[in-house]
Formats: structure tokens, C-alpha cells, sequence
């Protein structure tokens, strides 16, 4: 107890330790920015893909080059951003080490897998309801729980389909994952 | 009345402090500033009072060549902080 400070009743302690500890909690954004840019990104890239094959372009792949473009805006957001962070919460050291995990095993994926299987773009889905299913829950926001059932559900559609229709689901899966879910959350972060 | 409560806890700017630092896994001086609206004088020497106890951590880094404190609270620091919800606990029960 400092000398020129009131002595501090019950009430009002626990009112600063509720107050305080929910100004923390309110604290707790995610950014919608990586959501929309992997969502676009990739949407763009299937779309793309499915066209070129229809017509019969050999270097179809193409499109996927964006891949590695997103990688490098990705790590200078999330560079310049950790420069400018005020705080680290346990929900956003939790979700860093999440999709760290997702995209170590993206990685793995998209190095060792056999080239031409029709399993990879379902696997990559399914991954993609892994990440954006544990982010939001962890900031307990339905829209992104909803896109991971939604991209496994495409998964599930695509282990269905072999061929270049897969490259649609994805599309589908991406929309209604990140896009979507994405621009939701920056309104959310807005209110 | 609150005769058994931590008077290093007892204090509105460091129950603020702690309170935050509960909740984060780490906090720079600035975003302390900001939720409590303490002036940078007074956060400081509360900051001081509870790194001499024992009860957070204060790092001094280096950003874009601005020195920046960013403060984590300890074990010692949770204990404490638990032990003196719990005695208020027990007043209202009691009261």
C-alpha cells in the first residue's frame, strides 16, 4: 500500500482484476490479411490451372507459381507486424506455433509427395480444416470453425473426384475457408 | 480488514499490472501504459517495485533503435497473484 494511495475495498479489486484482465483478452485480433491473401491466392491459382488445361496449354502449372510469391509477402507481414507487436498473448503465441505446424506440413507435403497423385489436393485440404478449425476456436469465432468443416468436406468431395475437377473443389474449399470466413473477421476486427 | 493480503499486490496501478500480465504471455511498457492510463513515471517505478519481488521479469530489448521494456510475469509472480484472489475470495465468502 503505497502512503497517498486509498486503501483498496474487495469490490474494487476484484473490479480492477476483472477490468484489466478482459482489456487483455479484448486484445486478441487475428489478422485477416493472411487469411484473405492465401485464399485469393490459391483460389486464383486453381481457377487458373482448371482453365489452362481446358485449353490443353502444356505449362498449366503456371498459376501455382503464386505460391512462393505469398510465402515471401507472408513472412516480411509477419516480420514488419512482430516489430510493431505490443503484446503476445497466449492465444496468438498459440496460433503462430499452429500454422507454423501447417505449414511445416505443407512443406513436407508439397516436397516429398509423388508428383501426379490425385491424393494431394485433398490432403492439402484437409490440412486447411485443421488450421482454420483450431484458429477459430482458439478465438472462438464461428466463421473460420465453419470453413474447416466446410474445406473437410471438400476433402472428402475431392478423394471422390479424381482429375481436374478437383482443381474447382479446392477453388470452392478456399472461398469458403479463408475468403470468406477472412473478410468476416475483418469486419469483426473493425466493430 | 485484508490484513493477510500481499501489500505488494494491494495497490491499484500494480493489481492492474499483474492483472494484465496474467493474461498475456508477454507485455512491452507501452501496451501496460495504454490498458491501465498510468503516467510513464508511475508505471515505471510500479514496474521496478514488482521486478525487485520477483514477480515479472523485465526485458530490455533494442526495436528499429528505440529501447522498448517488455514485462512477463513469473512463477513466483502467478502464485502470489493466486494466492491474493484467493484471500479476497475469502473475504466475500466470509462478509
Amino acid at each position: 500500500m503505497e502512503p497517498n494511495e486509498k486503501e483498496l475495498t474487495q469490490e474494487e479489486s476484484l473490479r480492477i482484476i476483472h477490468e484489466m484482465i478482459s482489456a487483455a483478452k479484448n486484445d486478441v485480433k487475428a489478422d485477416a490479411f493472411i487469411f484473405l491473401l492465401w485464399g485469393w491466392l490459391v483460389f486464383i491459382a486453381s481457377i487458373a490451372q482448371f482453365i489452362l488445361i481446358n485449353m490443353d496449354v502444356e505449362w498449366n502449372s503456371i498459376p501455382w507459381m503464386l505460391m512462393p510469391l505469398g510465402g515471401i509477402i507472408t513472412a516480411i507481414y509477419v516480420f514488419r507486424k512482430a516489430k510493431h507487436e505490443k503484446v503476445k498473448t497466449h492465444v496468438s503465441e498459440f496460433l503462430k506455433y499452429t500454422w507454423i505446424a501447417f505449414g511445416a506440413a505443407m512443406a513436407i507435403i508439397m516436397f516429398f509427395h509423388q508428383w501426379g497423385s490425385s491424393q494431394i489436393l485433398p490432403i492439402i485440404m484437409t490440412l486447411y480444416g485443421i488450421g482454420l478449425f483450431i484458429s477459430g476456436g482458439a478465438l472462438k469465432f464461428i466463421p473460420l470453425i465453419l470453413g474447416g468443416i466446410f474445406c473437410w468436406l471438400c476433402a472428402i468431395a475431392a478423394f471422390k473426384i479424381d482429375g481436374i475437377y478437383q482443381l474447382l473443389i479446392i477453388a470452392a474449399a478456399v472461398f469458403g475457408g479463408y475468403i470468406v470466413p477472412g473478410y468476416l473477421l475483418q469486419m469483426n476486427n473493425k466493430k | 480488514m485484508f490484513k493477510d493480503l500481499d501489500p505488494l499486490l494491494h495497490s491499484q496501478l500494480r493489481l492492474s499490472i499483474m492483472s494484465l500480465l496474467i493474461s498475456v504471455k508477454e507485455a512491452d511498457f507501452s501496451f501496460l501504459k495504454e490498458k491501465t492510463a498510468a503516467t510513464a513515471g508511475n508505471l515505471s517505478v510500479q514496474i521496478t517495485k514488482l521486478a525487485e519481488a520477483d514477480y515479472i521479469t523485465v526485458k530490455k530489448t533494442f526495436k528499429d533503435n528505440y529501447p522498448q521494456t517488455s514485462c512477463i510475469i513469473t512463477k513466483k509472480g502467478i502464485k502470489a497473484f493466486e494466492q491474493y484472489v484467493e484471500t479476497i475470495q475469502a473475504y466475500i465468502k466470509k462478509n
